[in-house]
C-alpha cells in the first residue's frame, strides 16, 4: 500500500493544546499542507495572535513573530516591507481581528499589503473562556451575554469578509468552514488561493474560516460542526467575495 | 489499532499520541469503520480506533480530512489501471 | 568633511537617521514633529528605503516591531499623546529585545494639551511608560546638531544592546533651524547580520520573536537577563555635560532646550560675579547620578529648571540624597522659560545657600 494521506511536514510533531474537535487544529493542518505543496516553508513567516492560537509557533515549523493583541497585520507589514520575498501570514481570531485589531486589519487590506490573513471566526472569545465577540450571533449566549446577545445592548455581529472585500487593496477574500469533509476541501482550496495571491504579489488576501468551538459553545465536537452549518453559516454565508487574477 | 481485513484495499492508522477522541472522523466515516475505545491515552483521552474486519475501507480520506490533530495516516493499494488514482492528488499528500 | 546644511531640528533628526542606515520609517502625523515624516516621505524613496504613514501610532510602533524583528534599522517619531499610544508596543519591543529608535518631540500635556514645547514626558520615557520591568535608553539633545549626532548614536546603541532607544526632544528643538553637519557612517555596518532576526530560514534554526513566557521561572530568568543588560547600559552609557561647575556655588540642573537657555543665564550671572554652573544630563536613562554626587561635593545648592511639574527633579533629589538643597523652577503648558527668569531664580537660591 502507498501513503495517500499523512501528517504534513510543516506541522511540528507537537501535540496541540486545542480542545478536542476545535477548528484550529484542522486549519493549522490545511495551512501546513498548503505550505508543503507550494514548497514555501523556508520563506514563510507566521505572525501569531493573542487568543487560543497564541502558541501557534509551537506547532508550525516556521520563523514566527508573536504579536500583541490585534497588531499582527502591522507587524506583518513591517516584516514584509523589509523582506518582500518572504510569504508572511497572520492568523487571527475574532477578538484579535474584529475587535481590538480592526483598524490594523482594515488598513493593511486597504494598503493592499501583500500579506495573507487567516481569520478564525468562532463567534466568541475562546481563550478567555467564552465572552461575546464582535461576531457573536444575536441571541447567542456567552459569558458576557448570559441572556443571549441583544442588539439594543450589544449591537450587531460584523461580517468581516464582506466589509474587507469592498477595499481595492484586497485581491482575495473568501469565507469557508471546516465543518465537513466537503467544506474542509473547499477551505484548503481557498487557503491555497490566498497564499498564491501573495506569491503572485496581487495584494492582500484573507480567508475567513467559520470554526467550531465545542468547549465554549457547550457542545460536543459533532454537535458543534452542525451548529456551524445550521447557525453560523446562515449569518456568515460561505463563498468567494473577491478573487483577482491580476494585480 | 483495531482489526484489518486480509483483503483490505485501504486502511488507516490513528496515532493515539495525538488523538483527543473528538469523534469527528467517526461521524464522517461512510463505512462506520472507526469506533470509540475504552482505552485511555497518555493525555487522558479515549482515542478512537480503526475497526474494519471486512476490509471495506476505500481510503476515501474523509477521516483524515476532518482530523484536527493530523493523527490519521491513510494507506491505499496502488491501482494498476491509471486514471482512477487521480483522486489521490485532490487532497492529502501524494 | 561634509558641508553644513541649514535645517530644522526635525529634519536634522530624519537625515541623521538616514545617515545611520535607517531605511524603514513608520509613523503617524502629530504636531510638532510632522517635518520628520514629511522629510522621510521624500528621502526614503531616494535611498531605496520605505516610508509608510501608518493609520495610527499604535500601528506605527508595531510596524517598527515587525521591521526590527526582520533585522532592519527602523524608527518612528511622534509627540507626547502619540507616544502614549505606543507604550504597549515599546514594552513588547523591549521584551523581545528588538533594536529601534523612537523620537518624542514633547508638547504640552496632559491629555490633548497643546502644541508648544514641554518636558513633561520625562517620567514616561525614563521610568517605564509601558508595563513591566524594562528601560529605554533615553538621549536628550539640546541643539539641532546634537539631535543629529545623538540620533546616529541611538541606532548604534539600539543594535549594541538590542533595546529601544529614545531621542527625547521638544517642539523647540524640532522647529528651530540651524546649520547641521552629518557624519558619514563606517563602511558596511548597514549589512551587519543579526543572527536572531527573521529572514525566512533554515530548518533547525527557526527564529522566534516573542515575549510570552507562561512559566514564571522562565519569565523571571528573562527579566533577570534584561536586568543584566541594563546594568551594562548604566555602567557604559552615562552621558552628561558639566558646564562651569568646577567652582560653582549654585548648579543648575537642566536638559534639552532649557539647558541651552540656562547657559545664557549663566553667562549673565558670571558677568555679575556669581559662581554658577550647569550640569546637563544628555542621557536621561541612564541618569548621571554620580555626576551630581561629585558636583555636590563643592556646590552649595542646586536649581532644577524643567518644563514640567517636577519630573527630572526627582532624579536630582535621588542623586543628592538630601545632602544639598534642591530648588525647583518650572514653566508648563507650553511656555518656555526665558533666561531672565532663570537668572532671578538662581539669585534667589544663591541668597539662601551662600
Amino acid at each position: 500500500m502507498e501513503t495517500v494521506y499523512e501528517r504534513p511536514r510543516t506541522l511540528k510533531l507537537a501535540s496541540t493544546h486545542y480542545c478536542p474537535g476545535c477548528g484550529h487544529g484542522i486549519v493549522h493542518r490545511l495551512i501546513a499542507e498548503v505550505i508543503d505543496e507550494l514548497g514555501i516553508r523556508e520563506r514563510t513567516v507566521a505572525v501569531a495572535p493573542v487568543g487560543c492560537a497564541v502558541l501557534l509557533y509551537d506547532y508550525f515549523d516556521l520563523d514566527s513573530y508573536e504579536a500583541a493583541h490585534g497588531r499582527a497585520p502591522a507587524i506583518a507589514t513591517g516584516c514584509k516591507r523589509v523582506h518582500p520575498e518572504l510569504i508572511v501570514f497572520t492568523y487571527q481570531g475574532d477578538g484579535d481581528l474584529a475587535a481590538i485589531g480592526t483598524a490594523e486589519a482594515v488598513h493593511a487590506a486597504a494598503r493592499g499589503e501583500k500579506i495573507t490573513t487567516i481569520f478564525i471566526n468562532n463567534a466568541n472569545y475562546g481563550m478567555t473562556a467564552g465572552q461575546m465577540a464582535p461576531t457573536t450571533l444575536i441571541g447567542q449566549k456567552t459569558t458576557t451575554t448570559p441572556e443571549g446577545r441583544m442588539a439594543e445592548r450589544a449591537g450587531y455581529p460584523i461580517r468581516v469578509c464582506e466589509m474587507l472585500a469592498t477595499l481595492e487593496g484586497v485581491a482575495y477574500a473568501s469565507r469557508v468552514s471546516v465543518s465537513s469533509p466537503k467544506n474542509v476541501i473547499q477551505a484548503k482550496r481557498a487557503i491555497k488561493r490566498a497564499f498564491e495571491t501573495q506569491i503572485r504579489g496581487l495584494g492582500y488576501s484573507i480567508v475567513e474560516v467559520l470554526s467550531q468551538c465545542p468547549t465554549n459553545w457547550h457542545m460536543t465536537p459533532v454537535e458543534s460542526v452542525k451548529w456551524v452549518d445550521e447557525k453560523l453559516a446562515a449569518y456568515y454565508p460561505l463563498g468567494e467575495f473577491k478573487s483577482l487574477t491580476e494585480g | 489499532m483495531g482489526m484489518v481485513g486480509a483483503q483490505a484495499m485501504a486502511r488507516i492508522i490513528i496515532d493515539e499520541g495525538y488523538c483527543k477522541g473528538c469523534l469527528l472522523c467517526m461521524s464522517f466515516c461512510p463505512l462506520k469503520a472507526i469506533r470509540t475505545s475504552t482505552s485511555i491515552s497518555k493525555k487522558g483521552y479515549h482515542p478512537v480506533e480503526f475497526c474494519d474486519p471486512d476490509g471495506k475501507c476505500t481510503g476515501c480520506t474523509l477521516c483524515a480530512l476532518m482530523c484536527p490533530e493530523a493523527a490519521i495516516t491513510v494507506y491505499r493499494e496502488k491501482r494498476s489501471i491509471g486514471g482512477e488514482n487521480d483522486r489521490e492528488k485532490v487532497h492529502g499528500r501524494k | 568633511m561634509t558641508e553644513k546644511k541649514f535645517m530644522a531640528g526635525n529634519e536634522a533628526i530624519a537625515e541623521a537617521a538616514v545617515s545611520a542606515g535607517c531605511r524603514y520609517y513608520f509613523a503617524y502625523p502629530i504636531t510638532p514633529q510632522n517635518e520628520i515624516g514629511e522629510y522621510m516621505s521624500r528621502r526614503m524613496p531616494q535611498v531605496g528605503g520605505t516610508f509608510l504613514q501608518a493609520e495610527s501610532e499604535v500601528a506605527a510602533i508595531y510596524m517598527v516591531f515587525g521591521a526590527a524583528g526582520a533585522g532592519a534599522r527602523t524608527m518612528t517619531s511622534s509627540s507626547s499623546p502619540g507616544i502614549s499610544l505606543m507604550q504597549e508596543g515599546i514594552s513588547y519591543i523591549a521584551a523581545a529585545e528588538l533594536p529601534c529608535v523612537l523620537v518624542n518631540m514633547m508638547r504640552g500635556g496632559p491629555g490633548l494639551g497643546g502644541i508648544a514645547p514641554s518636558q513633561s514626558d520625562y517620567f514616561q520615557a525614563t521610568k517605564g511608560g509601558g508595563h513591566g520591568d524594562y528601560h529605554m535608553l533615553v538621549l536628550a539633545p539640546s541643539t539641532g546638531q546634537e539631535a543629529a549626532n545623538l540620533t546616529m548614536l541611538a541606532f548604534d546603541l539600539a543594535d549594541k544592546y538590542r533595546n529601544p532607544v529614545m531621542i527625547l526632544g521638544d517642539g523647540n528643538i524640532g522647529q528651530m533651524m540651524e546649520p547641521i553637519e552629518f557624519k558619514q557612517p563606517p563602511e558596511g555596518f548597514i549589512h551587519a547580520k543579526k543572527e536572531w532576526a527573521i529572514t525566512g530560514g533554515s530548518s533547525g534554526h527557526r527564529k522566534l520573536i516573542k515575549s510570552l513566557y507562561l512559566d514564571p521561572v522562565t519569565l523571571e530568568k528573562r527579566n533577570l537577563a534584561i536586568g543584566v543588560k541594563l546594568r551594562e547600559v548604566v555602567k557604559n552609557e552615562v552621558r552628561f555635560e558639566s558646564y562651569m561647575t568646577e567652582d560653582a556655588d549654585v548648579v543648575i540642573a537642566a536638559y534639552g532646550t532649557v539647558a541651552r537657555i540656562a547657559k545664557t543665564a549663566i553667562k549673565i550671572l558670571r558677568e555679575n560675579g556669581m559662581k554658577v554652573g550647569l550640569l546637563r544630563p544628555i542621557s536621561l536613562y541612564p541618569f548621571p547620578y554620580e555626576a551630581f554626587a561629585r558636583v555636590a561635593e563643592h556646590a552649595k545648592g542646586f536649581l532644577v529648571v524643567e518644563m514640567s511639574m517636577g519630573q527630572m527633579l526627582e532624579d536630582v533629589r535621588l542623586a543628592l540624597c538630601c545632602e544639598r538643597q534642591v530648588s525647583f523652577y518650572s514653566r508648563v503648558g507650553g511656555i518656555v522659560p526665558n533666561y531672565e527668569e532663570i537668572v532671578a531664580e538662581v539669585e534667589k537660591v544663591a541668597a539662601e545657600v551662600t
